[in-house]
């Protein structure tokens, strides 16, 4: 779509001649009066420079259309002159994703283009998680008198997919009697050897170890290691505490935990395993565990509905405390035998860990997501940063596994490195 | 259009200083030629200076804020010099007045927005405004030697009523020792205050009521017989009782040495407490703002402090005036005045001009039909406007004027489009080439539109015959209405006809 547009630059040379004339004639000044044809010199140029009409090719290209999260992407756009005039100011704003952020160059150019010519420019911009489209990119052609401009709208369609898969995540081995995707110490149903016993006369016969027999003369049966599903509680820690980001246009704590959690029940729910969710805050919510499409929608819907946090607060200080019996005592009454929890918090304060080692001591194995919020910008930051460390040190010394994900790295990644670190 | 072609961004970099250059240029051949080259070169860097000023005092650092204080003050001496060198003629000065603003305005609007200046440029005006007001009075009271006065002639008076009786010298060593009694107590607990390290304890001190009823009463009845005639008689009878000794005393008690001794020594228990109480008197007029208002009047208090020094150099009006020449203004004003208040109450008066023409500039674009866009730009295009007519009304050529006039709309031209360009693209994308292009072109204009206007004057004017001024009055709103008309029947159709294709 192309617009355009005029404007009344040089009326201001018409005002100027007439108020230039108009004191020469009163005054009685021959110099002064005749200073109205510089004013009329640049009507004149006003009325002599036409509007261009210029019409433009836009594309656009990413160094990697679908990069990991916090990789950085390269933009190259191309503009050239369509048309058949010289276009002495071109000006061409890229349309960036709203929340994609330019760390490098500009995604504003501007130049003079002759008839056919084209211009490149390139920025650097820095991928975040989830789906991006390019806007249209505006181009602006003006004439040299700048009292006339074309705006023109190009579409160029540019997708910028970064990858949010979680990969596997390392449950623990508390498991209901369902075969899912979990390896157990149970022998049983499965792929990997476990191992073999004594022959039991109620043994399918293609268990049997058929070579060990041909060997020795001894019937013994091969176990495999049985894999289970879970019944796993993603309990998400959603307390004012947690709402607290690195840099102001980053987001919080409690936005991340939800991002989080959605990828881990989205993940848990392919793999078999009976999901539920709970908020652990001030407005409690809970999903009881359950499989399928509906308890995936259910889930999502109960994370959207849940509060969104417009204004993260940098975290410079310190934290208050809250009851926090009260909300692991309303979680075990819900939370069904044998559940294992996964618990996303990004351990804010000592509560996190004391919640932990109550529902550890009650049965369930919990396993702590923890965003790390925290950075060194500052003195208050970096004491911050300081606690944060120690209550996470407190929380693996009370036999609690933690994987620490910092927003700059893809879930993914934290997941592999917790699981290297676990020999899962 | 989408809202992703606004971008918060401030005017580029290459029109705005060509802006800059170009009213400079023009109002410095304007003046020069007009025959005022000093006066314009001072009112030039004044503006210049002055733009500069209101840049640093609109930073957040208390550094920057000091600086543009100092060189707001520096501005302001630049003017009053050049207003001082003027012939006092009022075409003369208002152009070296519109030089200034000129200059100042585009200076200013190139290198911050006028609108996030005008406050604290205001502040630091007013701040260093009152600075000099009260370096005025300092160095007016310093100039007439009214301290020196009072000093002597309290010194005189009272070591006249010492050598009258000696009953005026034995009240006055009363009142001296009291005085040194009740200072003594508050410079001691002032020296303690004085401490921001302190305990928060408090200490007694003598206070007048501390003092018994019976000592105020034995000296009011002694100040009473001194006031009658006669009655200093009793105590000349008690020391004539004593023989010699009562003369020995009646010499130490009316000696200037050891009064004089004693009054140094009540000096110097009056300072501390002094000290203290206008340390308190700050605190509590400038509170946690103290810094910030300094800094804004760290230019005039610097000012009047050099001044002050300066001029107490002996010698040193004669030396002004023998400068400027028996027959110069300055010469009569620092006759009547001096050098120190003349200096300091010419930056009053411009600091106050200033701070009056910021107000009106602010009220000016206030107005609902005068548009804010590149407001700073469009001030200095109407003041140099000024200043062409002022230089055609003077003894300016006329290229000089037409120079003038042409710069008058290449200047507002230039600082709209970079004030336009900044808004749309930022100064992280590279503009320079696309500016160049659109500045030279209207340089061009310009530079035609002034031999256009050169070669008419040169061929039409000697051609011109005398016409009656009804008739040319008539001719020109004939012209007007033309002009009028034409640029009408040039715009229908063509204005904000938007046609998307």
């Amino acid at each position: 779509m192309t617009d355009v547009i005029r404007n009344d630059r040089w009326q201001g040379g018409l005002l100027v001649a007439l108020v230039a004339g108009a004191l020469g004639l009163v005054g009685n000044n021959t110099v002064l009066f005749m200073s109205a044809a510089v004013g009329l010199v640049y009507a004149a140029y006003g009325y002599a420079t036409s509007p261009v009409e210029a019409s433009f090719a836009v594309s656009r290209s990413l160094s990697d259309d679908s990069p990991t999260a916090g990789q950085d992407v390269e933009v190259t756009v191309t503009v050239r002159n369509a048309s058949d005039a010289l276009v002495p100011d071109v000006r061409v704003v890229d349309g960036v994703p709203d929340r994609i952020g330019v760390v490098e160059g500009s995604p504003r150019h501007a130049t003079t283009l002759a008839a056919g010519e084209s211009t490149t420019f390139s920025y650097t911009i820095r991928a975040r998680r989830g789906r991006h489209e390019f806007d249209d990119t505006q181009v602006v052609a003006r004439n040299v008198s700048g009292d006339a401009e074309t705006r023109t709208t190009a579409t160029a369609t540019s997708t910028l997919s970064v990858n949010a898969d979680v990969g596997d995540v390392p449950l623990a081995q508390q498991t209901v009697p369902q075969t899912g995707m979990v390896p157990t110490d149970v022998g049983g149903e499965g792929v990997e050897f476990y191992q073999s016993r004594d022959y039991h006369h109620s043994d399918p016969m293609n268990r049997v170890d058929w070579k060990r027999y041909a060997r020795t003369r001894e019937l013994t049966t091969v176990e495999f290691r049985e894999e289970r599903a879970a019944n796993v509680v993603v309990l998400v820690d959603v307390r004012d505490e947690c709402r607290v980001s690195r840099r102001e246009d980053e987001p919080d704590a409690v936005t991340l935990s939800k991002f989080a959690a959605a990828r881990l029940v989205s993940h848990l729910l392919e793999e078999g395993n009976r999901v539920g969710l709970a908020f652990y805050g001030y407005d409690s919510e809970y999903v009881p565990p359950g499989v399928g499409d509906g308890q995936a929608v259910r889930i999502r819907n109960a994370l959207d509905a849940s509060t969104e946090s417009s204004f993260p607060v940098v975290t410079d200080g310190g934290f208050r405390t809250y009851d926090t019996d009260r909300r692991v005592d309303w979680l075990r009454r819900r939370l069904p035998d044998g559940a294992q929890v996964q618990f996303v918090s990004a351990v804010p304060d000592d509560e996190p860990a004391a919640a932990a080692r109550r529902l550890q001591a009650s049965g369930h194995e919990v396993r702590v997501l923890a965003p790390d919020v925290t950075s060194t910008n500052t003195a208050g930051s970096t004491i911050d940063r300081i606690q944060w460390l120690d209550r996470v040190g407190e929380l693996r010394e009370a036999g609690v596994k933690v994987v620490a994900w910092s927003p700059d790295e893809p879930l993914r990644s934290a997941f592999d490195r917790a699981r290297r670190r676990w020999g899962q | 259009m989408s809202d992703a072609y606004g971008f918060d961004g401030s005017r580029t970099a290459f029109a705005s200083k060509t802006a800059v250059v170009v009213a400079a240029v023009a109002a410095s051949v304007l003046g020069v030629s007009a025959g005022y080259a000093v006066q314009t070169l001072l009112a030039v860097v004044g503006g210049v200076t002055f733009g500069f000023a209101a840049r640093d005092v609109s930073e957040d650092g208390l550094r920057d804020r000091v600086r543009g204080s100092s060189l707001l003050v520096l501005a302001a001496v630049f003017v009053v010099a050049a207003l001082a060198l003027e012939k006092a003629n009022a075409v003369d000065a208002v152009l070296v007045g519109a030089i200034v603003a000129t200059t100042s305005a585009t200076t200013l609007a190139a290198l911050v927005d006028p609108d996030d200046a005008i406050k604290p440029v205001f502040a630091a005006l007013s701040r260093s405004f009152v600075a000099t007001v009260l370096g005025t009075l300092l160095a007016a009271a310093l100039y007439a030697n009214v301290f020196t006065a009072l000093v002597v002639g309290s010194w005189t008076l009272f070591a006249m009523a010492l050598a009258s009786t000696a009953m005026a010298g034995f009240v006055a060593l009363q009142v001296e020792f009291l005085l040194v009694g009740l200072l003594a107590g508050r410079a001691a607990r002032a020296a303690e205050r004085l401490d921001p390290s302190r305990t928060a304890s408090d200490s007694e001190v003598v206070g007048v009521t501390d003092v018994p009823k019976a000592v105020w009463l034995l000296l009011a009845v002694q100040v009473l017989l001194l006031a009658f005639p006669g009655g200093a008689w009793p105590f000349r009878f008690l020391l004539s009782l004593v023989g010699p000794a009562g003369s020995i005393a009646a010499t130490v008690v009316s000696s200037v040495y050891l009064h004089g001794a004693v009054l140094l020594l009540v000096a110097v228990l009056a300072l501390l407490p002094l000290a203290a109480f206008v340390r308190r008197s700050a605190v509590a007029v400038f509170g946690n703002r103290a810094p910030k208002t300094l800094a804004f009047a760290s230019g005039g208090v610097g000012l009047t402090a050099i001044v002050v020094l300066v001029t107490s150099v002996p010698g040193f009006d004669s030396f002004v005036t023998w400068l400027a020449g028996p027959e110069s203004t300055v010469t009569s004003v620092v006759d009547a005045y001096g050098v120190g208040p003349a200096v300091l109450g010419g930056v009053s008066g411009v600091l106050l001009v200033l701070g009056v023409g910021l107000f009106f500039y602010r009220a000016a674009f206030g107005l609902p039909f005068v548009p804010e866009h590149a407001s700073g730009f469009a001030f200095a295009a109407a003041t140099l406007f000024v200043a062409a007519v002022a230089g055609a009304f003077g003894d300016a050529p006329a290229p000089a004027v037409f120079l003038a006039m042409a710069a008058t709309l290449a200047v507002w031209d230039a600082g709209e489009y970079a004030v336009t360009f900044g808004s749309e693209l930022g100064q992280a994308a590279s503009t320079r080439s696309v500016e160049a292009v659109h500045v030279f072109a209207t340089l061009a204009v310009g530079a035609l539109a002034v031999v256009v206007a050169s070669l008419a004057t040169h061929f039409f004017v000697p051609a011109m015959t005398a016409v009656p001024r009804n008739r040319a009055l008539t001719a020109l709103g004939l012209f007007a209405v033309a002009l009028v008309a034409f640029a009408y029947l040039a715009n229908t159709g063509g204005e904000d006809d938007a046609t998307p294709e």
